[in-house]
Protein backbone atom coordinates (compact mmCIF):
# COMPACT_ATOMS: atom_id res chain seq x y z
CA UNK A 1 0.00 0.00 0.00
CA UNK A 2 1.88 3.36 -0.84
CA UNK A 3 1.63 5.77 1.49
CA UNK A 4 3.05 9.01 -0.96
CA UNK A 5 2.98 9.35 -4.33
CA UNK A 6 5.30 11.91 -6.10
CA UNK A 7 5.13 13.47 -9.40
CA UNK A 8 6.56 15.66 -11.68
CA UNK A 9 7.93 17.65 -9.18
CA UNK A 10 9.89 20.41 -9.07
CA UNK A 11 10.71 23.21 -7.75
CA UNK A 12 12.68 26.62 -8.78
CA UNK A 13 13.51 29.13 -6.66
CA UNK A 14 13.20 33.41 -7.92
CA UNK A 15 15.68 35.34 -6.52
CA UNK A 16 14.12 38.59 -6.89
CA UNK A 17 17.08 40.50 -4.82
CA UNK A 18 19.38 39.25 -7.49
CA UNK A 19 16.95 41.09 -10.88
CA UNK A 20 14.69 37.59 -10.70
CA UNK A 21 17.50 35.23 -11.07
CA UNK A 22 15.95 31.58 -11.42
CA UNK A 23 17.35 28.76 -9.36
CA UNK A 24 16.35 24.87 -10.51
CA UNK A 25 16.83 23.03 -7.44
CA UNK A 26 14.35 20.08 -8.34
CA UNK A 27 13.07 18.55 -11.75
CA UNK A 28 10.30 16.12 -12.84
CA UNK A 29 10.73 14.12 -9.75
CA UNK A 30 8.46 11.17 -9.41
CA UNK A 31 8.60 8.12 -7.34
CA UNK A 32 6.40 6.08 -4.92
CA UNK A 33 7.08 5.64 -1.16
CA UNK A 34 5.44 2.33 0.10
CA UNK A 35 3.61 2.12 3.89
CA UNK A 36 6.12 1.30 6.53
CA UNK A 37 9.12 1.73 3.81
CA UNK A 38 12.68 3.30 4.65
CA UNK A 39 13.63 5.61 1.47
CA UNK A 40 16.84 6.87 1.55
CA UNK A 41 18.01 9.79 -0.53
CA UNK A 42 21.51 10.05 -1.67
CA UNK A 43 23.62 12.36 -4.17
CA UNK A 44 26.23 14.85 -3.88
CA UNK A 45 26.13 18.15 -1.62
CA UNK A 46 23.40 20.60 -3.92
CA UNK A 47 21.77 17.84 -5.67
CA UNK A 48 18.59 18.92 -3.90
CA UNK A 49 18.22 15.89 -1.84
CA UNK A 50 17.50 18.73 0.91
CA UNK A 51 15.02 20.57 -1.26
CA UNK A 52 12.92 17.22 -1.98
CA UNK A 53 12.72 16.91 1.92
CA UNK A 54 11.87 20.57 2.56
CA UNK A 55 9.07 20.55 0.18
CA UNK A 56 7.53 17.39 1.39
CA UNK A 57 7.84 18.85 5.03
CA UNK A 58 6.37 22.01 3.14
CA UNK A 59 8.73 24.60 4.38
CA UNK A 60 9.67 25.39 0.54
CA UNK A 61 6.55 25.70 -1.96
CA UNK A 62 6.77 23.25 -4.45
CA UNK A 63 6.72 25.21 -7.95
CA UNK A 64 5.43 21.98 -9.90
CA UNK A 65 3.87 18.47 -9.78
CA UNK A 66 1.99 16.98 -6.71
CA UNK A 67 2.81 14.90 -3.52
CA UNK A 68 -0.24 12.57 -2.98
CA UNK A 69 -0.39 11.22 0.92
CA UNK A 70 -3.00 8.82 1.73
CA UNK A 71 -3.74 9.66 5.43
CA UNK A 72 -6.23 7.91 7.80
CA UNK A 73 -8.92 10.98 6.53
CA UNK A 74 -8.27 10.71 3.20
CA UNK A 75 -5.61 11.30 0.53
CA UNK A 76 -4.44 14.78 0.37
CA UNK A 77 -1.87 16.71 -1.87
CA UNK A 78 0.88 18.20 -0.41
CA UNK A 79 2.21 20.53 -3.10
CA UNK A 80 -1.60 22.09 -2.71
CA UNK A 81 -2.88 21.47 0.80
CA UNK A 82 -3.65 24.71 2.57
CA UNK A 83 -1.20 26.05 5.85
CA UNK A 84 -3.74 24.82 8.54
CA UNK A 85 -4.08 21.76 7.38
CA UNK A 86 -0.08 20.99 6.92
CA UNK A 87 -0.22 22.41 10.79
CA UNK A 88 -1.78 19.51 11.86
CA UNK A 89 0.06 17.23 9.72
CA UNK A 90 2.92 18.01 11.21
CA UNK A 91 1.40 17.90 14.68
CA UNK A 92 -0.60 14.73 13.97
CA UNK A 93 1.51 12.25 11.42
CA UNK A 94 4.65 13.75 9.81
CA UNK A 95 7.72 14.65 11.49
CA UNK A 96 10.94 16.15 10.67
CA UNK A 97 14.92 16.27 11.63
CA UNK A 98 17.15 18.14 10.37
CA UNK A 99 21.07 18.62 11.20
CA UNK A 100 20.09 21.29 13.16
CA UNK A 101 18.43 22.09 16.19
CA UNK A 102 16.89 25.42 16.71
CA UNK A 103 17.01 26.25 20.46
CA UNK A 104 15.26 28.59 22.42
CA UNK A 105 16.63 30.74 24.91
CA UNK A 106 15.24 29.75 28.34
CA UNK A 107 14.10 26.32 27.34
CA UNK A 108 15.45 23.44 28.76
CA UNK A 109 16.28 20.29 26.71
CA UNK A 110 13.34 18.34 28.44
CA UNK A 111 11.20 20.69 27.86
CA UNK A 112 11.93 20.95 24.44
CA UNK A 113 11.83 17.17 23.71
CA UNK A 114 8.40 17.08 25.50
CA UNK A 115 6.76 19.72 23.76
CA UNK A 116 5.65 17.84 20.51
CA UNK A 117 3.47 15.84 22.63
CA UNK A 118 2.08 19.31 24.81
CA UNK A 119 0.74 20.46 21.65
CA UNK A 120 -0.42 16.98 20.99
CA UNK A 121 -3.00 18.07 24.40
CA UNK A 122 -0.83 15.50 26.17
CA UNK A 123 -0.67 16.15 29.98
CA UNK A 124 2.37 17.79 31.32
CA UNK A 125 3.31 15.21 33.63
CA UNK A 126 2.91 12.21 30.99
CA UNK A 127 5.23 14.52 28.40
CA UNK A 128 8.04 14.94 30.59
CA UNK A 129 8.15 11.37 31.89
CA UNK A 130 8.37 10.27 27.82
CA UNK A 131 10.83 13.04 26.96
CA UNK A 132 13.13 11.79 29.72
CA UNK A 133 13.17 8.03 28.14
CA UNK A 134 13.31 9.38 24.80
CA UNK A 135 16.64 11.81 25.89
CA UNK A 136 17.58 8.65 27.82
CA UNK A 137 17.67 6.26 24.75
CA UNK A 138 19.22 9.42 22.15
CA UNK A 139 21.88 9.35 25.24
CA UNK A 140 22.01 12.77 26.68
CA UNK A 141 23.91 12.90 29.49
CA UNK A 142 21.04 13.36 32.98
CA UNK A 143 23.42 16.23 34.10
CA UNK A 144 22.15 18.00 30.79
CA UNK A 145 18.19 17.51 30.50
CA UNK A 146 17.41 20.62 32.83
CA UNK A 147 19.62 23.13 31.27
CA UNK A 148 19.87 24.96 27.79
CA UNK A 149 20.38 23.50 24.64
CA UNK A 150 21.88 26.87 23.15
CA UNK A 151 24.55 26.40 25.42
CA UNK A 152 25.35 22.40 24.37
CA UNK A 153 27.90 21.51 21.89
CA UNK A 154 26.98 20.17 18.13
CA UNK A 155 26.74 16.41 19.04
CA UNK A 156 24.32 17.01 22.23
CA UNK A 157 21.80 19.48 20.26
CA UNK A 158 21.71 16.65 17.75
CA UNK A 159 20.53 14.28 20.53
CA UNK A 160 17.81 16.82 21.62
CA UNK A 161 16.57 16.97 17.94
CA UNK A 162 16.42 13.41 17.08
CA UNK A 163 14.40 12.75 21.25
CA UNK A 164 12.48 15.52 19.69
CA UNK A 165 11.84 14.46 16.37
CA UNK A 166 10.68 10.85 17.30
CA UNK A 167 8.79 11.39 20.52
CA UNK A 168 5.48 12.10 18.62
CA UNK A 169 5.93 8.97 17.04
CA UNK A 170 5.10 10.22 13.41
CA UNK A 171 3.76 8.21 10.90
CA UNK A 172 6.11 9.66 8.17
CA UNK A 173 9.38 10.60 9.28
CA UNK A 174 12.15 12.82 7.31
CA UNK A 175 15.14 12.71 7.71
CA UNK A 176 18.16 15.24 6.71
CA UNK A 177 21.26 13.61 7.64
CA UNK A 178 20.58 13.35 11.65
CA UNK A 179 23.60 11.46 12.28
CA UNK A 180 25.82 14.05 10.95
CA UNK A 181 29.05 15.14 13.09
CA UNK A 182 27.99 12.29 15.78
CA UNK A 183 30.72 10.04 17.09
CA UNK A 184 30.43 6.49 16.46
CA UNK A 185 28.24 5.16 19.88
CA UNK A 186 25.98 8.31 19.53
CA UNK A 187 25.35 7.62 16.48
CA UNK A 188 24.98 3.78 17.00
CA UNK A 189 21.88 5.10 19.00
CA UNK A 190 20.36 6.73 16.38
CA UNK A 191 20.32 3.80 14.25
CA UNK A 192 19.22 1.88 17.13
CA UNK A 193 16.06 4.52 17.64
CA UNK A 194 15.26 4.33 13.86
CA UNK A 195 15.31 0.75 13.26
CA UNK A 196 12.78 0.72 16.16
CA UNK A 197 10.67 3.01 14.24
CA UNK A 198 11.16 1.15 11.18
CA UNK A 199 9.62 -1.84 13.21
CA UNK A 200 6.68 0.33 14.22
CA UNK A 201 5.66 0.67 11.18
CA UNK A 202 6.86 4.38 10.90
CA UNK A 203 7.14 5.59 6.83
CA UNK A 204 10.68 6.74 6.61
CA UNK A 205 12.42 9.42 3.97
CA UNK A 206 16.03 9.65 5.08
CA UNK A 207 19.33 11.87 3.60
CA UNK A 208 22.46 10.62 4.36
CA UNK A 209 25.71 11.16 3.54
CA UNK A 210 27.21 7.85 4.72
CA UNK A 211 26.55 5.04 2.59
CA UNK A 212 27.08 2.79 5.30
CA UNK A 213 23.56 4.03 6.85
CA UNK A 214 22.02 2.92 3.74
CA UNK A 215 22.73 -0.25 3.69
CA UNK A 216 21.70 -0.73 7.31
CA UNK A 217 18.69 0.94 7.12
CA UNK A 218 17.38 1.61 3.76
CA UNK A 219 14.79 -0.51 1.83
CA UNK A 220 15.32 1.42 -0.99
CA UNK A 221 17.49 4.18 -2.47
CA UNK A 222 16.91 7.14 -4.82
CA UNK A 223 19.96 8.48 -6.22
CA UNK A 224 19.63 12.78 -7.21
CA UNK A 225 21.55 14.75 -9.35
CA UNK A 226 21.32 17.94 -10.64
CA UNK A 227 17.84 17.96 -9.44
CA UNK A 228 16.72 15.13 -11.39
CA UNK A 229 16.15 11.63 -10.36
CA UNK A 230 18.99 9.43 -11.62
CA UNK A 231 18.29 6.29 -10.11
CA UNK A 232 17.04 3.79 -7.95
CA UNK A 233 17.92 0.49 -6.42
CA UNK A 234 16.40 -1.39 -3.68
CA UNK A 235 17.57 -4.27 -1.35
CA UNK A 236 20.74 -6.40 -2.17
CA UNK A 237 21.36 -3.92 -5.32
CA UNK A 238 21.90 -0.70 -2.98
CA UNK A 239 25.68 -2.31 -1.97
CA UNK A 240 26.57 -1.81 -5.91
CA UNK A 241 24.87 1.24 -6.81
CA UNK A 242 26.98 3.01 -8.34
CA UNK A 243 26.06 6.44 -7.74
CA UNK A 244 25.96 5.92 -4.46
CA UNK A 245 29.62 5.36 -4.45
CA UNK A 246 30.07 8.37 -6.15
CA UNK A 247 27.68 10.24 -4.30
CA UNK A 248 29.13 9.56 -0.89
CA UNK A 249 32.98 9.74 -2.07
CA UNK A 250 33.83 12.56 0.61
CA UNK A 251 32.05 10.39 3.19
CA UNK A 252 34.73 7.67 2.24
CA UNK A 253 37.58 9.90 1.78
CA UNK A 254 37.30 11.25 5.26
CA UNK A 255 37.01 7.47 6.34
CA UNK A 256 40.09 6.83 4.98
CA UNK A 257 42.49 9.35 5.98
CA UNK A 258 41.26 8.57 9.59
CA UNK A 259 42.11 5.24 9.66
CA UNK B 1 -12.22 24.76 11.86
CA UNK B 2 -12.43 26.69 15.58
CA UNK B 3 -12.22 30.47 14.61
CA UNK B 4 -11.34 33.27 16.92
CA UNK B 5 -10.88 35.85 15.04
CA UNK B 6 -11.76 36.31 11.15
CA UNK B 7 -11.00 39.68 9.33
CA UNK B 8 -12.00 40.50 5.81
CA UNK B 9 -11.25 43.10 3.91
CA UNK B 10 -10.72 45.49 6.37
CA UNK B 11 -9.29 49.51 5.48
CA UNK B 12 -8.06 52.17 6.90
CA UNK B 13 -7.27 55.39 5.71
CA UNK B 14 -6.13 58.93 7.73
CA UNK B 15 -6.77 61.98 6.13
CA UNK B 16 -10.00 63.00 3.67
CA UNK B 17 -9.68 60.09 1.37
CA UNK B 18 -10.80 60.80 -2.26
CA UNK B 19 -12.20 57.63 -4.56
CA UNK B 20 -8.34 57.25 -5.81
CA UNK B 21 -6.52 56.33 -2.64
CA UNK B 22 -6.61 52.91 -2.99
CA UNK B 23 -6.17 52.39 -6.38
CA UNK B 24 -3.29 54.50 -6.28
CA UNK B 25 -0.80 53.15 -3.34
CA UNK B 26 0.16 49.58 -3.42
CA UNK B 27 3.10 47.39 -2.93
CA UNK B 28 4.60 48.22 -6.25
CA UNK B 29 5.30 44.69 -7.08
CA UNK B 30 3.27 44.58 -10.58
CA UNK B 31 5.71 47.29 -11.70
CA UNK B 32 2.66 49.80 -11.92
CA UNK B 33 4.10 52.94 -10.55
CA UNK B 34 1.72 52.12 -7.03
CA UNK B 35 4.78 52.38 -4.84
CA UNK B 36 3.88 54.07 -1.44
CA UNK B 37 1.13 54.49 0.73
CA UNK B 38 0.36 57.71 0.23
CA UNK B 39 -2.04 58.94 -2.13
CA UNK B 40 -0.67 60.63 -4.84
CA UNK B 41 -3.90 62.96 -5.28
CA UNK B 42 -5.01 63.68 -2.02
CA UNK B 43 -2.17 63.11 0.46
CA UNK B 44 -4.18 60.61 2.30
CA UNK B 45 -2.04 57.69 4.15
CA UNK B 46 -3.72 53.97 3.50
CA UNK B 47 -2.92 52.64 6.40
CA UNK B 48 -4.35 49.16 5.33
CA UNK B 49 -6.12 47.81 2.66
CA UNK B 50 -8.24 45.39 2.14
CA UNK B 51 -6.65 43.19 4.84
CA UNK B 52 -8.02 39.69 5.38
CA UNK B 53 -6.90 36.36 7.53
CA UNK B 54 -7.95 34.42 10.36
CA UNK B 55 -7.13 32.88 13.52
CA UNK B 56 -7.96 29.06 14.91
CA UNK B 57 -7.91 28.69 19.05
CA UNK B 58 -4.81 28.13 20.21
CA UNK B 59 -2.69 29.53 17.27
CA UNK B 60 -0.61 32.39 17.05
CA UNK B 61 0.01 34.58 14.13
CA UNK B 62 2.63 36.40 13.34
CA UNK B 63 2.05 39.80 11.48
CA UNK B 64 5.41 41.50 10.47
CA UNK B 65 6.66 44.41 8.02
CA UNK B 66 8.46 47.68 7.84
CA UNK B 67 7.67 50.50 10.31
CA UNK B 68 4.53 52.25 8.91
CA UNK B 69 3.62 49.68 7.15
CA UNK B 70 0.03 49.44 8.56
CA UNK B 71 1.01 46.67 11.31
CA UNK B 72 -0.14 48.33 14.31
CA UNK B 73 -3.38 49.60 12.13
CA UNK B 74 -4.73 46.56 11.92
CA UNK B 75 -4.35 45.49 15.42
CA UNK B 76 -5.78 48.55 16.49
CA UNK B 77 -8.95 48.08 14.29
CA UNK B 78 -9.29 44.44 15.95
CA UNK B 79 -8.89 46.18 19.38
CA UNK B 80 -11.96 48.73 18.63
CA UNK B 81 -9.25 51.47 19.38
CA UNK B 82 -10.03 52.32 15.51
CA UNK B 83 -12.70 52.67 13.47
CA UNK B 84 -12.22 51.08 10.35
CA UNK B 85 -13.31 52.69 6.65
CA UNK B 86 -14.67 49.54 5.38
CA UNK B 87 -14.71 45.67 6.10
CA UNK B 88 -15.28 43.70 8.98
CA UNK B 89 -13.95 41.42 11.91
CA UNK B 90 -15.54 38.49 13.36
CA UNK B 91 -15.08 37.62 17.00
CA UNK B 92 -15.84 33.73 17.36
CA UNK B 93 -18.48 31.95 15.50
CA UNK B 94 -19.68 31.70 12.81
CA UNK B 95 -22.24 33.78 13.47
CA UNK B 96 -19.68 35.01 16.52
CA UNK B 97 -19.88 39.05 16.90
CA UNK B 98 -19.49 41.01 13.58
CA UNK B 99 -18.08 43.99 13.98
CA UNK B 100 -18.56 46.22 10.60
CA UNK B 101 -17.17 49.32 8.87
CA UNK B 102 -19.55 52.44 9.51
CA UNK B 103 -21.49 50.74 12.07
CA UNK B 104 -21.44 52.17 15.59
CA UNK B 105 -20.60 49.18 18.24
CA UNK B 106 -22.93 48.81 20.99
CA UNK B 107 -21.21 49.76 24.41
CA UNK B 108 -22.03 46.05 25.66
CA UNK B 109 -20.70 44.38 22.82
CA UNK B 110 -17.30 46.76 23.26
CA UNK B 111 -17.24 46.12 26.56
CA UNK B 112 -17.62 42.29 26.10
CA UNK B 113 -15.11 42.68 23.26
CA UNK B 114 -12.43 44.91 24.64
CA UNK B 115 -12.71 43.57 28.43
CA UNK B 116 -13.31 39.37 28.15
CA UNK B 117 -12.23 38.34 25.03
CA UNK B 118 -9.15 39.90 24.44
CA UNK B 119 -6.23 41.29 25.52
CA UNK B 120 -4.05 44.02 24.81
CA UNK B 121 -0.06 44.42 25.07
CA UNK B 122 0.91 47.49 23.96
CA UNK B 123 4.37 48.59 22.33
CA UNK B 124 4.32 51.35 24.96
CA UNK B 125 3.26 50.06 28.66
CA UNK B 126 2.11 53.92 29.08
CA UNK B 127 -0.59 53.09 26.56
CA UNK B 128 -1.84 49.73 28.26
CA UNK B 129 -1.13 50.93 32.29
CA UNK B 130 -1.82 53.42 34.34
CA UNK B 131 1.52 53.93 35.68
CA UNK B 132 0.22 55.71 38.56
CA UNK B 133 -2.38 52.98 39.78
CA UNK B 134 -0.54 50.07 41.71
CA UNK B 135 0.73 46.99 39.70
CA UNK B 136 -2.03 45.18 41.53
CA UNK B 137 -4.58 47.65 40.94
CA UNK B 138 -3.97 47.81 37.46
CA UNK B 139 -5.15 43.97 37.40
CA UNK B 140 -8.09 44.72 39.55
CA UNK B 141 -9.24 47.17 37.06
CA UNK B 142 -9.55 44.68 34.29
CA UNK B 143 -10.92 42.49 37.35
CA UNK B 144 -13.72 44.50 37.86
CA UNK B 145 -14.51 44.78 34.88
CA UNK B 146 -15.04 40.78 34.63
CA UNK B 147 -17.88 40.95 37.60
CA UNK B 148 -15.07 39.97 40.18
CA UNK B 149 -16.60 42.06 43.33
CA UNK B 150 -14.37 40.34 46.19
CA UNK B 151 -11.45 42.40 47.36
CA UNK B 152 -9.81 39.42 48.45
CA UNK B 153 -10.88 37.22 45.35
CA UNK B 154 -9.69 39.83 43.13
CA UNK B 155 -6.51 40.14 44.83
CA UNK B 156 -5.46 36.60 44.85
CA UNK B 157 -6.19 36.61 41.47
CA UNK B 158 -4.18 39.66 40.51
CA UNK B 159 -0.90 38.10 42.72
CA UNK B 160 -1.21 34.58 40.68
CA UNK B 161 -0.81 36.37 37.62
CA UNK B 162 2.09 38.59 38.63
CA UNK B 163 3.85 35.42 39.79
CA UNK B 164 2.91 33.56 36.65
CA UNK B 165 4.48 36.62 34.65
CA UNK B 166 7.69 36.71 37.19
CA UNK B 167 7.16 39.93 39.62
CA UNK B 168 7.76 39.56 42.84
CA UNK B 169 4.50 39.25 44.48
CA UNK B 170 6.28 42.39 47.36
CA UNK B 171 5.34 44.35 44.35
CA UNK B 172 1.99 43.77 44.15
CA UNK B 173 1.28 47.64 46.05
CA UNK B 174 4.51 49.53 43.76
CA UNK B 175 3.34 52.16 41.33
CA UNK B 176 4.35 50.72 37.80
CA UNK B 177 6.07 54.12 36.64
CA UNK B 178 8.99 52.92 39.25
CA UNK B 179 9.24 49.48 37.38
CA UNK B 180 12.01 48.63 34.87
CA UNK B 181 10.68 48.26 30.82
CA UNK B 182 10.89 44.59 30.97
CA UNK B 183 9.42 44.76 34.35
CA UNK B 184 6.52 46.94 32.83
CA UNK B 185 6.01 44.62 30.26
CA UNK B 186 5.11 42.06 32.09
CA UNK B 187 2.66 43.73 33.68
CA UNK B 188 0.68 44.47 31.00
CA UNK B 189 0.93 41.11 30.14
CA UNK B 190 -0.83 40.01 33.44
CA UNK B 191 -3.23 42.69 33.26
CA UNK B 192 -4.08 41.63 29.40
CA UNK B 193 -4.41 37.93 30.69
CA UNK B 194 -6.88 38.70 33.59
CA UNK B 195 -9.90 37.83 32.08
CA UNK B 196 -8.44 34.23 30.17
CA UNK B 197 -9.17 36.24 27.07
CA UNK B 198 -9.30 33.98 23.90
CA UNK B 199 -7.31 36.23 22.19
CA UNK B 200 -4.03 38.42 22.94
CA UNK B 201 -2.66 41.10 20.72
CA UNK B 202 0.90 41.45 21.24
CA UNK B 203 2.05 44.95 19.81
CA UNK B 204 5.93 44.72 19.36
CA UNK B 205 6.62 43.37 22.81
CA UNK B 206 9.74 42.83 23.33
CA UNK B 207 11.18 46.30 21.08
CA UNK B 208 13.75 48.34 23.37
CA UNK B 209 14.08 45.50 25.90
CA UNK B 210 17.61 44.56 26.23
CA UNK B 211 18.19 40.60 25.26
CA UNK B 212 18.41 39.02 28.18
CA UNK B 213 14.81 40.42 29.27
CA UNK B 214 13.58 39.51 25.80
CA UNK B 215 14.21 36.44 26.20
CA UNK B 216 12.16 36.27 29.50
CA UNK B 217 9.69 37.66 27.44
CA UNK B 218 9.38 35.46 24.57
CA UNK B 219 9.73 32.22 27.24
CA UNK B 220 6.98 33.61 29.34
CA UNK B 221 4.69 34.19 26.00
CA UNK B 222 5.45 30.76 24.96
CA UNK B 223 4.60 28.93 28.35
CA UNK B 224 1.28 31.03 28.79
CA UNK B 225 0.40 29.58 25.58
CA UNK B 226 1.33 26.15 26.15
CA UNK B 227 -0.53 26.46 29.59
CA UNK B 228 -3.85 28.73 28.42
CA UNK B 229 -4.55 27.77 24.60
CA UNK B 230 -5.30 31.45 24.32
CA UNK B 231 -4.84 32.48 20.72
CA UNK B 232 -2.41 35.76 20.02
CA UNK B 233 -1.99 37.42 16.98
CA UNK B 234 1.73 39.04 17.31
CA UNK B 235 3.27 41.85 16.01
CA UNK B 236 6.69 42.22 15.37
CA UNK B 237 9.44 43.98 13.07
CA UNK B 238 11.87 41.31 14.38
CA UNK B 239 11.75 37.92 12.52
CA UNK B 240 13.49 36.17 15.00
CA UNK B 241 10.58 36.62 17.49
CA UNK B 242 8.19 35.36 15.11
CA UNK B 243 10.46 32.37 14.40
CA UNK B 244 10.55 31.49 17.73
CA UNK B 245 6.59 31.85 18.81
CA UNK B 246 4.68 32.13 15.12
CA UNK B 247 2.62 28.65 13.50
CA UNK B 248 1.71 30.94 10.61
CA UNK B 249 2.95 34.35 9.32
CA UNK B 250 1.34 37.36 7.24
CA UNK B 251 3.35 39.77 5.62
CA UNK B 252 2.96 43.61 4.86
CA UNK B 253 4.07 46.24 2.86
CA UNK B 254 1.96 49.80 2.56
CA UNK B 255 -0.77 48.70 4.28
CA UNK B 256 -1.46 45.42 1.67
CA UNK B 257 -0.40 41.98 2.95
CA UNK B 258 1.75 40.62 0.54
CA UNK B 259 2.28 37.26 1.60
CA UNK B 260 0.90 34.53 4.44
CA UNK B 261 2.39 31.17 4.93
CA UNK B 262 3.80 28.72 7.09
CA UNK B 263 6.95 30.93 9.25
CA UNK B 264 9.22 28.25 8.19
CA UNK B 265 7.88 28.72 4.75
CA UNK B 266 8.17 32.72 4.97
CA UNK B 267 11.68 32.39 6.37
CA UNK B 268 13.34 29.83 4.39
CA UNK B 269 11.36 30.04 0.93
CA UNK B 270 9.94 33.93 0.98
CA UNK B 271 7.76 34.31 -2.53
CA UNK B 272 7.47 38.11 -2.29
CA UNK B 273 10.22 40.24 -3.40
CA UNK B 274 10.00 42.15 -0.15
CA UNK B 275 9.90 38.99 2.25
CA UNK B 276 13.03 38.07 0.67
CA UNK B 277 14.60 41.67 1.35
CA UNK B 278 13.13 41.17 5.27
CA UNK B 279 14.44 37.58 5.58
CA UNK B 280 17.72 38.59 4.18
CA UNK B 281 18.14 41.90 6.35
CA UNK B 282 17.75 39.25 8.71
CA UNK B 283 20.84 37.20 8.47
Amino acid sequence: MRLIEVRGLGKTFCLHLLGGKRLRALHEVSFDVERGEFLGVAGRSGSGKSTLIKCIYRTYKPSRGSMLLRTPDGAVDLASLGDLEIIMLRRDFMGYVSQFLRPLPRVTALDMVAEPLRERGIDDYRARVEAEEYLERAGLAKSLWHSYPTLFSGGEQQKVNIARGLISRPRLLLLDEPTAGLDYASRERIVAMLEEAKEMETTIIGVFHDREMFLRLADRVILLEEGELRGSASGGEIASMEGLRRGVGEEHELRAACE
Amino acid sequence: MNSVLAVEKLTKVFGNGCPDCLGGVGDGQEGNGQEGNTCPRCGSVVACAGVGFEILRGEILGLVGESGSGKSTVLRCIYLDLQPDAGCIRFGGPPGIVVRAGEVVDMEVRRELRWRRMGMVYQDPKAGLRLDVTAGGNIAERLLAADFRHVGAMRKRASGLLSRTEIPLNRLDDLPRYFSGGMQQRVQIAKALANNPELLLLDELTTGLDVSVQAQILDLIKSIQRSTGVSMLLVSHDLRVIRMLAHRTLVMKNGRLVEAGLTDQILEDPQHPYTQLLVNCMA
